[in-house]
């Protein structure tokens, strides 16, 4: 039997793998080769909950939100909820989408019925039921 | 896909089963018959899924896609790779982390290949099909949460 090896300078250098203990290899695993090539149309990812200005709210119905990347700018939408946010990053896009939410909802949630006419009834209404009780 | 010793059908825009099956025994049995094969080394059937998510706290949502039952508060990066032998195969599954090309997106890659090995003979490749998809929807069934099957039934604003 081989003793093990343990090259302290090696382990830690990687994150996921690629370095073993002296005498060591990968054990074969004979899995399918990786597909080369994902292609990840910019699906709409789902959104469960909503966290901005030091709030963090569970959805009762989770929304689609559309990431893209056009001209130098990150976009997040959704046209249900009238959501077009962007920034410098994706993740400042997804920010400023929840701002956007929360700023609808706490709009929209101070509204009564008669407050609204048009496109605005159906936004209110999607907007009261956006979030599970609290 | 033909080479010298493996023949392989894709499609990328899957529907449902009966449909997949009807188009990979249209397009595999005329190339059977025509080059008169009949033992096979290998049958698989993969099932590749891409899963778009975004991230909670810095942290991969992990729970709500995936019934893994891992006593961990949460992971920064994920990676599973496993072989699970069945009666008569072994389903390969693996779960990824990628991110889009453009940055804006990361996606868990679900990557299921049901596999049959020995004594397999090419006018059995319905079955062959059936019994592999079996399993992979047994697998994908389990494997998945209540939350993400109701995405994938359309309930969620768009």
């Amino acid at each position: 039997m081989t003793d093990a090896v343990i090259n302290e300078n090696a382990l830690g250098s990687g994150v996921f793998g690629g370095q073993y203990p002296a005498g060591f290899a990968r054990a074969a695993f004979d899995m399918p080769p990786r597909a080369s090539e994902f292609r990840i149309p910019h699906a709409p990812v789902p959104i469960w909950f909503v966290e901005a200005d030091n709030r963090r709210l569970r959805l009762a119905r989770p929304f689609a939100l559309r990431l893209s990347f056009d001209s130098g700018l990150y976009f997040a939408e959704n046209d249900s909820l009238a959501i077009c946010a962007h920034g410098n990053s994706a993740g400042a896009a997804l920010a400023d989408a929840m701002s956007q939410v929360l700023y609808f909802h706490d709009h929209y949630s101070k509204l009564s019925e008669q407050d609204v006419m048009g496109p605005a009834i159906e936004m209110r209404k999607l907007y009261s039921r956006l979030f599970e009780e609290q | 896909m033909i080479s010298v010793s493996n023949i392989a059908y894709s499609s990328k825009d899957y529907r449902e089963f009966s449909t997949f099956k009807f188009q990979v025994l249209e397009h595999l049995e005329g190339i059977i018959r025509k080059y008169d094969i009949g033992d096979l080394t290998r049958t698989g059937l993969r099932y590749t899924n891409v899963l778009p998510f975004i991230r909670e706290s810095g942290l991969v949502p992990l729970a709500r896609y995936f019934k893994l039952n891992l006593s961990f508060d949460g992971f920064s990066n994920f990676e599973l790779r496993t072989v699970v032998p069945q009666a008569s195969g072994n389903i390969f599954v693996r779960i990824e982390q990628v991110v889009s090309t453009d940055q804006t997106q990361e996606a868990f890659v679900l990557d299921f290949d049901y596999a049959k090995k020995d004594q397999l003979n090419a006018r059995n490749l319905p079955e062959y099909l059936d019994e592999s998809h079996e399993c992979t929807k047994r697998f994908f069934e389990r494997l998945i949460t209540d939350d993400y099957r109701k995405i994938m039934r359309g309930e969620i604003i768009s």
